[in-house]
């Protein structure tokens, strides 16, 4: 990407409320052309709707966005001619084989007759399924609907790429498959916005990360550029059987690592059922405390780095989403 | 902004794309449809002929089932055309995601109306036709050139069903939801707009302007003129079947804007 491209996608001041419930709100966003950018963020938080926004499926309640210089209140048909979708539903047409669904897909993108065939034939060596090509959707693993997919997003060699969580439901293998696309789409110069909350995703496929929470973009940057905002230099992960220690020594040891975060050694303490994080900018200290003082409990003792996963959870708290 | 790579774009609308998608799955499936949508009026028909008997019972001049042959013929095809397209429309939305596809395409509200519209029509002509090859033989009637009438006012009647059949499936998310709101409209519009019963002479004279406003008694009255011979001007009738349908048409175009892309 370079530093000084031109802007594929502006957002600005976005907003979409659904009566009271305010879904996406104020967001202000560019993405560059040949930038591959990841909003993250938890269930229901916007991520979503703020694509549904951009393909002009959903009308913002406010603000405006450009795609590709087109306003998608204006045009959202002008949009979607420049966009490939890959929605987070599988949107294969049961009914038809995989290549009358490209073949269909490209009909209603209005491809002449003999670019659609040829782009049929590459998008298919693309995603390696010639050999399913006849094969109905529901002969098709998740993995293979997914790359079909992105093959019709591909279809008609849009420059800009939307993609709605596009591994979610995939086995590793699958994923990886996924990612192999996504990451030769990179190398030909596509924009890319994706959402996701797999943070592996996100740090290994993008050159930024908007995270996004309750509607609201909270942070924004590189992966190393949101790692320095955590405050810490370090993270301490203690893990612990909470059924073989009984739930009273379970109590007691929660209790003492909320000590060790009144005594300044940590500088957030993140608990789930028979997990500690804390964050710290004390490492040797807080271990030799943890070692000296607590009692021995643990299964596993892990002092590392900061994670993108704990920037995620310091920004966007550890509570689950529904 | 980035520059598209200009492609030549077809000159083919996407809403005909979409019919030919949905007429290649129906030729896939049509003897067995054929076969659901000709099995109800062959029964009514053989029914009545075993209970009243035959040539006992005229109605306006009409042998019986003579008579009512034109309302089963509607009845069949409107049936057709109002739940096939709701219920695929409800499948395709919330199901199989294939609407979703549709959506993410540089498609207009109107392309999707009409290819789902058209379609719909056009499967419900082609199992009228296969209704009335039955009628003719077993109601007897005779087929001449007029009775070529029957498709386009078939054609039309269909559309207005369709549309009706879209707008329903786009609001309701449910197959069964469509069954009883196809029955409370379908049934009674059929019966109430003289299937089986002259409404001209029949029906309270107050009822009887209303009655004929109704496009179904429109339709019912203009194969009645096709097929056996009747009063009304068939003109007349397909442009008032017309009116309706373009009415209904903006109804569903305006309950998917207002429904789908909240």
């Amino acid at each position: 990407m370079e530093p000084s491209a031109p802007v594929a996608i502006a957002l600005e001041g976005l907003r979409k409320c659904y009566g009271d419930l305010v879904a996406v709100d104020d967001l202000r966003l560019e993405v560059n052309e040949g930038e591959i950018l990841a909003l993250l963020g938890p269930n229901g938080a916007g991520k979503s709707t703020t694509l549904r926004m951009l393909t002009g499926l959903t009308r913002p309640s406010a603000g405006s966005a450009t795609v590709a210089g087109i306003d998608v209140c204006v045009d959202a048909v002008g949009v979607r001619r420049h966009l490939g979708i890959v929605p987070q539903e599988n949107t294969l047409d049961r009914e038809l084989t995989v290549r009358q669904n490209l073949e269909f897909h490209g009909q209603l993108h209005r491809l002449p007759t003999a670019y659609r065939r040829r782009r049929i034939e590459e998008v298919l060596d693309f995603i390696d399924l010639r050999h399913r090509q006849h094969a109905f959707p529901s002969e098709l693993s998740g993995g293979m609907k997914r790359r079909v997919t992105l093959a019709k997003a591909l279809l008609h060699e849009p420059p800009i790429l939307f993609l709605d969580e596009p591994t979610t439901g995939l086995d590793p293998q699958s994923r990886r498959k996924v990612w192999d696309r996504i990451m030769q789409l990179r190398r030909k110069g596509l924009t890319v916005l994706l959402t996701t909350h797999h943070l592996d995703e996100a740090e290994l496929l993008c050159d930024r990360i908007g995270i996004i929470d309750a509607g609201r973009l909270v942070a924004l940057g590189t992966p190393a550029q949101l790692r320095a905002r955590l405050p810490a230099s370090g993270v301490l992960e203690l893990t612990w059987d909470a059924v073989a220690i009984g739930p009273a020594a379970a109590a007691r040891l929660e209790a003492d690592l909320r000590r060790l975060v009144g005594e300044g050694l940590a500088t957030e303490l993140d608990l789930r059922g028979g997990r500690a994080r804390l964050q710290t900018e004390r490492k040797g200290e807080l271990l030799r405390a943890v070692v000296t003082q607590l009692p021995d409990h643990f299964s596993g003792i892990d002092l590392r780095q900061p994670r993108l996963e704990d920037v995620y959870l310091h920004l966007t708290g550890s509570e689950t989403r529904d | 902004m980035i520059e598209r790579a200009a492609l030549p774009r077809s000159k083919v609308p996407p809403w005909v794309h979409i019919v030919r998608k949905e007429l290649h799955v129906y030729a896939r499936t049509y003897y067995t449809e054929v076969t659901y949508v000709i099995l109800f009026p062959t029964l009514l028909v053989l029914s009545l002929r075993w209970g009243i008997g035959e040539g006992k019972v005229t109605v306006a001049g009409m042998e019986y089932l003579r008579f009512i042959a034109p309302g089963v013929l509607l009845l069949a095809a409107v049936t057709t055309a109002f739940f096939n397209v709701g219920f695929i429309m409800i499948f395709e939305k919330e199901y199989s995601g294939a609407f979703q596809g549709i959506l993410t395409c540089p498609v207009t509200v109107t392309d999707v109306v009409l290819g789902k519209v058209v379609s719909g029509a056009t499967k419900a002509t082609i199992n009228g036709l296969a209704v009335t090859l039955l009628l003719a033989v077993v109601v007897g009637f005779p087929l001449q050139a007029t009775t070529l009438l029957v498709i386009p006012l078939l054609f039309v009647t269909s559309l207005l069903f369709s549309a009706g059949g879209l707008a329903m499936g786009v609001v309701l998310r449910k197959g069964y939801q469509l069954g009883s709101i196809g029955n409370l409209v379908i049934l009674p519009a059929t019966f109430a707009g003289g299937m089986f019963f002259d409404y001209h002479t029949q029906l309270p004279s107050s009822l009887i302007p209303i009655v004929a406003l109704s496009p179904v008694t429109m339709a019912i009255d203009g194969l009645r003129s096709t097929m056996i011979g009747g009063s009304g001007d068939i003109v007349l009738q397909m442009v008032g079947i017309t009116i309706a349908f373009l009415l209904m048409f903006l109804l569903a175009r305006w309950t998917y804007d207002a429904t789908l892309l909240r």
